[in-house]
């Protein structure tokens, strides 16, 4: 059987790998959900020519399984980009050299705050930290404005977050430890058991969660609750901390891998990903996706940056503490008690 | 009576076979599951005693490897329930009915859990049938219990218990029918079931059940969308979040390799049992079930089948006319289904030219071929990430690229996963040829080569068929062994159906799983004919 199984492999291999390179083709890690992000590679395979390879992410592991699997591959890597679904799982990628650099001409017209000056990543097409409300269990009078809400006791038992160990919720999490520090932080987080807020699996759980009235509301992203309302369920969305902190935005970011294999195609891809037709298509799309560019057409039910109070983040500063913080929210996770947080010194407005 | 134990002697070149069946589980199993704990792929080291004893005493994963074990506990109960009676109903029937019926009842065994629990979740979730028959209120009762252990016991025991049906139907046909026959005499028939039949088919029935709790307990999509937190998704989780822990994940996994290799020697056991069994006594397949039995077997029988159609026809409903569905949807996904057609078969085709040869050996063999294939077997039992991160181990290496970065990486590894079962199909086959047609072949004095080529050959043609498509079958259902390294643009469609899950119309993620239960009945379909075919040759 060794034999068999060998020549078979060899030559499968062998053909698979010429059949490859006889192709045009770029290959691309992304965290993007699939039902959203196939259809823009498509495109550019349409406008190119070129060939798209994609490994895409599961809903539970969302951002960070793809982000292991690169991590995994550095010494011989597999990817020419990855689309990341946030901003901070670029910037792991950035911290750790494994990005090669490449400014844009594209990307020209994208706020400086999007998007790294010596061209490590790149952000476009933004996603928003929203309260996901059930408008038959919330009346609009009593609705909730602030993810501080989450710990209020007139909603004990009744709100759910996704898992922070995974996701957006990591990066959330990892935004109120850079802003607040650590031990108001951790307060906040241990307030968050001792209401009962749900843990569910992902944030499209939470949608689930709060579609089904299974919870009064949830913290989740724009792209999940814009599903949620396009299917007609009984929900609102409330872009939360207005008249305070702000909502945490979250831009979708590129970045080219160093040592992948196809690399010009890869900033071809990027000139694309980065374009105002792919804001435009992502704005159009049902996860609703906010434009960082002001002159890019929009749907009347996706809103204006500039119109939004968003939350003062350093992109890269949050990185750095979401590293840090893993183990500790593992351990939250876990309800273990005891879980101590790493020391972080609260940054607010000195922040970009 | 049944023929004679064989009595020639294989030579050198049968032992060379033996030989190179140990080294293909050595390749497979062995190699990489001795470089995970040697050489893990991951910044941090490999697992010490002191993570292992940690990740053992800590409570939190005692309390959910609690949750896994009280969970396989009551899937293995439920399957025995219902997979026993169904087993000595298949083992003595001798209807019509009985080929479409075993059909339906493996089709969810021959489809990835997650699918089943999928369809499940249209018929019981809050927007499910359920809630669209009998009102808002009966959803959210349905949905209550379903997300949670009972759907994980549900969704599971529907998937499992054809493996428990296949090991007592196994044991059934070939247990001593005048045992049963004296025990009819004195007793009733319920009295005989108890104190005669069953322990005598309770190797089979023990087998199946290990079979079943072990594989529970490496279940990682079922309990992640029906939100239970069990022991295996922490494992995968120290593969999945940013602190991506692989040597944390392997001493975490121990506990599950353990029992993984206890059920193995179990299995192996049992087999070697059944080995010195067979051949010898009459076969019970003559037996009949007298009318209280057949009612109650007939009903769980009926009850299976309903508990397997009922929900994938939901499904396929969805599919068919659900948003994002319909014959956009299914095209859709027809790369995906490109994609696993193309693992399936060249999966199935390398175990079935491998066990066709390697196989004789193996059955005739007994003790020997049976410790050989351990580490094959070990595949197949082992949970599904840790094979996984071990091939990642292993193949992610700068000199073995052209195989890691190819969709050969994929057909290796589930090769590594099946071939026991490929082994397992193709001596079964053998087992249902008359001895005596080897020991002529054998006494004219024609050479080993030969007789292979001129006797087993023709005489295993169905069955090695029929190793192609339960190989295939098994090939195309498999989601957790290549979710960690498919090649880009290669998923599945089990990973296909996964990745959708994320906020894709239902319609969208249904059609996917649609396409893979038309693959799996008709492939099934064609199986059970030619099963069909081969037994009523060797037994008309």
């Amino acid at each position: 059987m060794i034999g068999v199984l060998g020549f078979a492999l060899v030559a499968a291999a062998v053909c698979d790998c010429r059949c490859g390179r006889s192709r045009s083709e770029v290959v691309v890690y992304t965290s993007v959900d699939q039902v959203f992000s196939e259809p823009v590679l498509k495109g550019f395979e349409h406008k190119t020519g070129i060939r798209v390879r994609v490994v895409y992410d599961t809903e539970e592991t969302k951002s960070t399984g793809i982000l292991n699997r690169l991590l995994a591959e550095r010494k011989s890597p597999q990817a020419d980009v990855f689309w990341s679904g946030d901003p901070v799982r670029s910037q792991v990628l950035v911290r750790r050299g494994l990005v090669r650099r490449y400014i844009s001409a594209a990307a020209r017209d994208i706020p400086a705050q999007f998007r790294a000056a010596d061209g490590a990543w790149v952000g476009f097409s933004a996603r928003g930290r929203v309260l996901l409300v059930n408008s038959k269990k919330v009346s609009p009078a009593e609705q909730p404005r602030s993810i501080r809400d989450l710990i209020d006791s007139r909603w004990r038992g009744r709100t759910a977050i996704a898992n922070p160990a995974f996701g957006t919720t990591t990066m959330h999490m990892a935004a109120l430890f850079s802003r607040w520090g650590s031990r108001r932080a951790a307060a906040f987080m241990a307030a968050l058991h001792s209401n009962g807020v749900k843990i569910a699996t992902s944030n499209g759980e939470v949608k689930r969660l709060v579609v089904s009235g299974e919870v009064a509301w949830g913290l989740t992203d724009t792209d999940d609750a814009a599903v949620a309302v396009k299917s007609g369920a009984p929900v609102r969305v409330v872009y939360p901390d207005q008249d305070g902190m702000g909502t945490l935005m979250m831009p979708t970011t590129a970045v080219i891998i160093k040592g992948g294999p196809n690399p010009s195609h890869a900033k071809r891809l990027i000139d694309y990903l980065v374009s105002h037709e792919v804001e435009q298509r992502l704005a159009f799309a049902p996860c609703a996706q906010v434009p960082l560019r002001q002159s890019v057409k929009r749907p009347a039910h996706v809103p204006d940056p500039s119109s939004l109070r968003k939350m003062s983040v350093d992109y890269g500063r949050v990185a750095r503490v979401m590293e840090q913080l893993q183990p500790y929210l593992r351990d939250w996770s876990a309800r273990r008690a005891g879980a101590k947080p790493p020391v972080i010194s609260p940054r607010a407005a000195s922040a970009r | 009576m049944g023929s004679p134990a064989r009595t020639w002697r294989p030579g050198v070149a049968a032992w060379l076979r033996l030989g190179a069946l140990l080294a293909t589980g050595g390749v497979l199993v062995g190699l990489p599951l001795a470089l995970l704990v040697i050489d893990p792929p991951a910044p941090v080291g490999p697992a010490s005693p002191v993570s292992v004893w940690s990740a053992v005493t800590d409570p939190h994963f005692r309390g959910l490897l609690g949750t896994s074990l009280r969970l396989a506990s009551w899937v293995t109960i439920v399957t025995l329930v219902v997979g026993v009676p169904y087993g000595l109903w298949l083992a003595w029937t001798r209807s019509r009915a009985a080929t479409p019926l075993v059909v339906v009842h493996l089709l969810p065994l021959c489809l990835p859990p997650y699918v089943t629990a999928l369809a499940w979740s249209s018929i019981l979730g809050r927007q499910g049938l359920a809630a669209r028959l009998g009102g808002e209120s009966v959803g959210v009762w349905t949905s209550g219990w379903y997300y949670g252990e009972i759907g994980v016991v549900l969704a599971l025991a529907v998937a499992l218990t054809p493996i428990v049906t296949l090991f007592t139907a196994g044991f059934a046909r070939r247990m001593d029918a005048s045992r049963v026959e004296a025990g009819l005499l004195h007793r009733g028939w319920g009295a005989t079931v108890l104190r005669v039949v069953l322990p005598m088919a309770a190797p089979g029935i023990g087998a199946g059940a290990l079979l079943v709790f072990v594989l529970v307990l490496g279940e990682v999509a079922v309990p992640q969308l029906l939100r239970v937190r069990v022991y295996a998704s922490v494992v995968f989780g120290r593969l999945a979040d940013l602190s991506f822990q692989p040597g944390e994940a392997l001493a975490l996994a121990l506990p599950m390799v353990l029992v993984s290799g206890v059920v193995a020697a179990g299995l192996y056991l049992v087999d070697a049992g059944g080995r010195q069994s067979r051949g010898v006594r009459a076969p019970a397949s003559g037996l009949r079930l007298p009318g209280g039995g057949f009612a109650l077997a007939m009903g769980v029988v009926l009850l299976s089948s309903a508990a397997a159609l009922a929900p994938m026809a939901e499904l396929v409903f969805t599919a068919l006319t659900g948003p994002g569905g319909g014959a956009e949807g299914l095209r859709a996904s027809g790369g995906a289904l490109s994609n696993s057609l193309g693992y399936g078969a060249g999966t199935a085709t390398i175990l079935t030219v491998g066990a066709a040869i390697l196989a004789a050996q193996w059955s005739e063999r007994s003790r020997v071929g049976g410790l050989v294939a351990l580490p094959l077997l070990l595949g197949l039992v082992l949970p599904a990430g840790v094979y996984a991160l071990a091939l990642v181990a292993t193949w992610n290496r700068p000199s073995t690229q052209w195989l890691y970065r190819s969709d050969a990486i994929v057909i290796l590894a589930l090769c590594g996963r099946y071939a026991y079962v490929a082994l397992r199909v193709v001596k079964l086959g053998r087992d249902q040829s008359p001895d005596a047609w080897f020991e002529a072949a054998h006494l004219t004095g024609v050479g080993p080569l030969r007789r292979w080529w001129t006797i087993d050959l023709p005489l295993q043609l169905d069955i090695l068929v029929l190793t192609w498509l339960t190989t295939f079958v098994m090939a195309i259902r498999d989601l957790e062994t290549t979710v960690l390294f498919y090649p880009p643009g290669g998923e599945s469609l089990p990973l296909r159906t996964m990745t959708l899950e994320a906020n894709a119309p239902p319609g969208l993620t249904a059609a996917a799983a649609t396409l893979q239960i038309f693959v799996t009945l008709a492939t099934l379909v064609v199986a059970a004919v030619l099963w069909h075919r081969t037994t009523r040759r060797v037994h008309p």
